[in-house]
């Protein structure tokens, strides 16, 4: 029940029948497509004795018109409530206390994601559960009416902190008309004001077998799961419409010229700067989407550059360089937490280095090898807690594929520095976009920051 | 893709249960002990995973430290952490524990502090050089010191603009006044601004008392490897170091309310409970009563009234020797909230809690508890902090006593320690209505 802004993997094995994919996959990594199109993956792991069943379907803010905006969210709520089988919250929730469920879902841009965690003795209850409340939601109207209220209230919680207000407003540069599409919270109104139909119609979109997956990881066996899955999901009946060519979404325009914003709020306590592009996605310029990792992960190094020009001489307490895979074009966000007593040499120092971000000599050969081998370490990494990995699959399955994590690795090996320069010239250098900064009224006030701090 | 980016058998009858139907899973072996390599104690349990967790423990915390330091420790940890070594430059450090995938965390709790180092099996050897640098040798450079110092000043600005962070302080400064639990781990603004280099060394020398400090490694090293290598430890002296002072527990016996006013679009709540003694049986029960608590509010403040997204209850792990229980909501209707919370205390004090909340909360703690046990660094977490809670050996016995309780013991325990409750309130103050908020408990 969070909303998530993070980036995530996909197969598109559309095939025909039931279908074994067992090519290039990890080891523990067993594939099957069942004749609805609902992919069946069963990551093993045997260290202990839990099963982690995650269901995730290609829907999120990029499938909101304004209207809808926030409505994914809202449904993902509407998963945990009423259902055929388990007609009241509270019936549900009695489920999840009986069968010793720890449970979430999340909410992001291009992935709606629900997840049980319990024994692996109790998989066919875990995966019963799931069919319940994924294929028969009732959205009960008075609990509808209830949850539209605790969903705003997650909202409030997003709004007492200052550094949403900022994250909102370069949302709101960077994606013009096309806001909502990437304003995963929503609006106020539209939550407030959302109705069952309008579950309804979400439902029918886009919560069909084959445009989702189901995901079972942990101390389970994959010929064992796959009988289960296939009993219980087979029935779900698929779409003959694919909703992204019937509601197809739409690509975002470029900006046009520098966009320079600040936001003022009283509980900021540090100026943050937030300065960010339209950047690549995984359907236009998968390349790309390889050399922004290893060119973030450069420049994020304690030792690049970058950082010791900021935060070495006292200009910024904290620099981090981002780009967020995406099948919809990919922010590209440099999040800077600014000295309070020299944000305009902070700010001239950013561009300064900005501007020879596509030169020969801005990082090292070494830099290089360095980022490449901390891309794969951290992979290492995240695979050591399966009931989190298993998010970070379904994130690749939506927003790229199984294939682009599986040789994730591989490919970013394989990045050089023309690929990197050509990057950072095609998405960043002199292209145009949103540069803002929070500070608190006293700050403004004090240094006298507005718009033209950014030069232009 | 990165943005995304105890056993002691602990647990054998219990895998044996959960996992009856699956021959594939390796029985937990009853293999954490202690070490003593070359005398300095060291915790060691064997895993098979591919990340190895190693850490040194400091007792102490806020015990250590006082009114005009509390922080110091911290901006030590933190110091060691984002410099070299004497031998190593701090780029030159960086770039090695780059290469080898070695991470490193400082932690500074209340009660102790440490210093963890992940890295990936292949890398252990490489990378456990730097590590025991760090501990031995590190360079506290005036240069890079300030730069951590400025770093913290800017995290304790900022933090105060977060509302739970800001509500945490506020516990901190209203509850447990006249207690070492009084100070932020992370210092004020003042003291952290009046430390320099020399000072947070020479602490750091204080810190580094062999008596207090312990190692805890767990993943796929043998125990001979342990005991070489821990072995340099044994280096450092035991020193004496004056008993710290004795302090009076707060005690929440009267309904009280601490507020603050704040424009935020929700306002932040938080109620403060007695609980018993973390070496006391009674506080297995407390947690399991307050997680049942949670789950009430869940149902009584969102399901059924739409109130809050996020009600809360639980017994942190935090200021062993003063600890307390907390219930926590964020809501735009506060006098409800607090009418809700409280007459769902009194419900459960007069006719206590279901035999079926019992067992099924018995099973969702099963759970939780193997989610704690997937990575190395939870592990090394765990059995380091029962060590200074308690001793490592406890945190075996967790589970079982666990599986133990009745429906009885929670009762009892929930009766005797939820008397009156301290709130802290950050939001608009003209929307508590103090009539409700400090109403009597029976």
């Amino acid at each position: 029940m969070q909303v998530l802004k993070s980036k995530l993997l996909v197969i598109m094995l559309l095939l025909s029948g039931v279908t074994y994919g067992q090519a290039k996959l990890p080891s523990n990594f067993f594939m099957k497509t069942l004749p609805n199109g609902l992919e069946v993956l069963v990551i093993e792991d045997q260290s202990v004795p839990l099963a982690t069943v995650e269901i995730c379907v290609k829907n999120g803010s990029y499938t909101e018109t304004p209207d809808y905006n926030g409505l994914s969210h809202l449904y993902e709520h509407m998963f945990f409530k009423a259902n055929k089988d388990y007609p009241s919250q509270e019936k549900f929730m009695d489920r999840v206390n009986e069968l010793g469920i720890v449970f979430n879902g999340t909410t992001s841009n291009e992935r709606v994601n629900y997840f049980f965690t319990l024994s692996n003795a109790k998989v066919q209850e875990g995966l019963e559960f799931l069919n319940s409340a994924i294929r028969y939601p009732l959205f009960d109207k008075e609990e509808m009416k209830r949850e539209n209220v605790v969903v705003d209230g997650e909202f409030q919680r997003n709004e007492s902190n200052p550094v949403f207000f900022l994250m909102d407003e370069a949302n709101r540069h960077l994606w013009k008309d096309h806001y909502c599409r990437k304003n995963v919270i929503g609006d106020h109104e539209v939550i407030n004001t959302a109705t069952p139909q309008k579950m309804e119609i979400v439902q029918k979109k886009y919560y069909h077998p084959n445009n989702s997956i189901l995901i079972v990881a942990g101390a389970v066996d994959h010929n064992d799961v796959w009988n289960r899955a296939e009993k219980i999901f087979s029935s779900w009946e698929a779409s003959t419409v694919d909703a992204f060519k019937k509601y197809p979404v739409p690509e975002f325009e470029p900006m046009a010229d520098n966009e320079a914003f600040v936001v003022v709020n009283e509980n900021a306590r540090v100026p943050f700067i937030e300065i960010a592009f339209h950047g690549p996605d995984t359907r236009r310029d998968l390349a790309a989407t390889y050399a922004a990792d290893v060119f973030s992960t450069i420049l994020n190094l304690e030792t690049s550059k970058l950082q010791k020009e900021l935060v070495e001489p006292g200009l910024a307490y904290q620099v981090s360089l981002n780009y967020q895979t995406c099948k919809y074009t990919g922010p590209i966000t440099l999040f800077v937490v600014a000295n309070p007593m020299k944000v305009k040499e902070c700010v001239a120092k950013i561009k300064e280095n900005m501007a020879k971000w596509n030169t020969d000599d801005y990082f090292t050969d070494e830099e290089i090898m360095l980022a490449k081998n901390s891309l794969a370490i951290d992979d290492d990494y995240s695979k050591e807690k399966t009931t989190n990995f298993v998010h970070t699959v379904s994130y690749w399955w939506c927003s790229a594929s199984i294939d682009y994590y599986t040789n994730y690795i591989d490919n970013i090996q394989k990045v050089t520095r023309a690929d990197m320069k050509a990057y950072v010239n095609k998405y960043i250098h002199n292209k145009p976009g949103a540069w803002g900064i929070l500070v608190s009224p006293a700050m403004q006030d004090k240094m006298g920051i507005n718009e033209s701090v950014f030069g232009f | 893709m990165k943005n995304i980016i105890l056993s002691i058998v602990l647990l054998l009858p219990l895998i044996a249960h959960a996992q009856k139907n699956d021959k594939k899973i390796a029985p937990s072996k009853n293999d954490t002990k202690e070490l003593k390599a070359a005398g300095f104690s060291t915790i060691y349990k064997h895993s098979d995973k591919n990340i190895i967790s190693a850490s040194i423990y400091f007792r102490g915390g806020n015990f250590r430290q006082n009114a005009s330091n509390t922080g110091i420790e911290n901006l030590a940890l933190q110091s060691i952490l984002n410099d070299g070594t004497k031998t190593m430059s701090k780029d030159d450090f960086s770039k090695k524990a780059e290469l080898l995938g070695a991470k490193f965390i400082a932690s500074a709790q209340s009660d102790y502090s440490s210093i963890t180092m992940t890295c990936p099996v292949s890398a252990w050897n490489e990378a456990w050089v730097l590590f025991q640098d760090k501990i031995m040798n590190p360079a506290f450079d005036t240069e890079n010191f300030e730069i951590t110092k400025s770093q913290i000043l800017a995290g304790i600005e900022n933090g105060s603009s977060d509302p739970d962070t800001k509500l945490s302080n506020m516990t901190a400064e209203y509850v447990y006044k006249g207690t070492p639990y009084q100070y932020n781990t992370e210092g004020t603004k003042a003291i952290i601004e009046s430390l320099d280099a020399q000072a947070t060394k020479n602490y750091y020398s204080l810190m580094k008392n062999q008596s207090k400090m312990y190692g805890v490694v767990v993943g796929k090293v043998t125990e001979a490897d342990v005991m070489q290598k821990y072995a340099i430890f044994a280096g450092i002296p035991t020193t004496r170091e004056a008993a710290p002072a004795p302090f009076s527990k707060i005690s929440i016996d009267k309904m009280t309310i601490s507020k603050e006013q704040r424009e935020l679009a929700t306002n932040y709540m938080t109620g403060i409970i007695n609980a018993p003694d973390f070496n006391s049986k009674e506080a297995t029960a407390m947690r399991v009563a307050f997680s049942i608590l949670g789950d009430r509010y869940f149902s009584e403040i969102r399901t059924k009234r739409n109130l809050s997204y996020a009600p809360a209850a639980y017994f942190p792990r935090s200021n062993y020797k003063n600890p307390t229980a907390m219930i926590y909501v964020t809501t735009t209707d506060p006098n409800q909230c607090a009418q809700v919370m409280i007459d769902e205390l009194k419900k459960i004090k007069t006719e206590g809690f279901t035999e079926k909340e019992l067992i099924n909360k018995k099973e969702t703690f099963l759970t939780s508890y193997f989610m704690r046990l997937e990575t190395n660094s939870a592990l090394d977490n765990m059995i380091g902090s029962y060590n200074t809670m308690t001793s490592w050996t406890e945190a075996a016995k967790y589970m079982t006593e666990v599986q133990s309780l009745t429906k009885a013991d929670l009762d009892a325990v929930f009766k005797k320690y939820v008397t009156a409750i301290h709130w802290i309130y950050l939001g608009d103050t003209s929307k508590v209505d103090e009539a409700i908020f400090l109403q009597p408990l029976h």
